[in-house]
């Protein structure tokens, strides 16, 4: 996986997708416990395994098939994996004693978004980005994920699909107060080996 | 007067919670550095390890920062953690959770 080597790529722990990129490609060995014990790094790497999967699908069916995507468009996926697994702000969670303080990582909610998107066969998450007051409780928040669907597929169907489950996920997992999903489909990718129809 | 938990025993209670799957340092190794050397300048103790315990003169806080696992609610795992915690603590202790990773 190639990255622009003017790309905003380093995370706040210091480490950079190059770094990181170049773990998973050696399987992360040896061991480097300051990857395997920070959370930036682990959600990176979960990330970055998804799109070089990806991207070797893509390679496999190059051949044949006219909508190759621009090689930015990997690119681009690295660069806002890197903003996304970011901490963050802290948002916080119901505790009823006030002597303690509960909370989330912006960057691990927008983690798991990524991770209910990948999910989803067809889908490929871009960006998420939770607007509104998301460090007080019960503030309305809206979440914006930013998406690629596969050619072919109904963008309708795998939007709504995408939106539910991340609203169902966000609804399990946080106490974030949020009133809308919105998706943005700001790009088509190739079919996935697994994917086609052999028919 | 009770004793204060040892980050090391209490690392190995709330990896025995429900729902979670790692514990976390609190901060980044170098971030640790400093926090140390505020603490000599605060005359606070910190005991460093994946739970910091920290005793300042106001009172004492513990700090966990955990991976949920997906397949439980991730609050209901944070909530399960704080009281683990505060079940430990001496009375007065404030408590602080954040789940850095749902995985």
């Amino acid at each position: 996986m190639a990255v622009t080597e003017n790309a905003p790529t380093t995370l706040d722990c210091g480490k950079t997708i190059e770094e990181l990129s170049a773990y998973l490609a050696a399987g992360r060995t040896p061991p480097d416990p300051d990857i395997d014990r920070c959370p930036e790094c682990l959600s990176a790497l979960d990330g970055l395994d998804h799109v070089a999967q990806l991207s070797r699908e893509l390679i496999i069916r190059d051949i044949g098939l006219q909508l190759a995507p621009p090689e930015s468009w990997i690119t681009t996926i690295i660069t806002n994996i890197a903003q996304d697994v970011r901490s963050g702000r802290s948002l916080p969670l119901r505790h009823d004693n006030p002597a303690v303080t509960l909370s989330v990582t912006e960057g691990a909610v927008r983690a798991l978004v990524w991770s209910v998107g990948d999910a989803i066969d067809g889908v490929v998450i871009g960006r998420c980005r939770i607007d509104g007051d998301a460090e007080t409780l019960d503030a309305p928040v809206q979440v914006t994920i930013t998406a690629s669907i596969l050619w072919g597929r109904s963008p309708q169907d795998l939007s709504e699909l995408l939106r539910s489950r991340v609203h169902e996920a966000l609804r399990k997992h946080t106490d974030l107060l949020v009133t809308a999903v919105n998706i943005v489909i700001d790009d088509l990718h190739k079919a996935s080996p697994e994917s086609e129809d052999p028919a | 007067m009770s004793i204060p938990p040892e980050s090391s025993s209490l690392a190995a209670q709330l990896l025995a919670v429900s729902g979670v799957a790692e514990i976390f340092p609190p901060s980044s190794p170098i971030a640790q550095l400093s926090t140390l050397a505020a603490g000599v300048l605060t005359r606070s103790t910190i005991r460093a390890g994946l739970v910091e315990v920290t005793h300042t003169p106001g009172g004492t806080r513990i700090t966990a920062k955990i991976a949920a696992t997906a397949a439980q609610p991730a609050r209901e795992t944070g909530r399960r953690v704080a009281d683990a915690l505060l079940a430990e603590a001496e009375p007065g202790t404030a408590v602080t959770v954040q789940i850095v990773r749902i995985s």
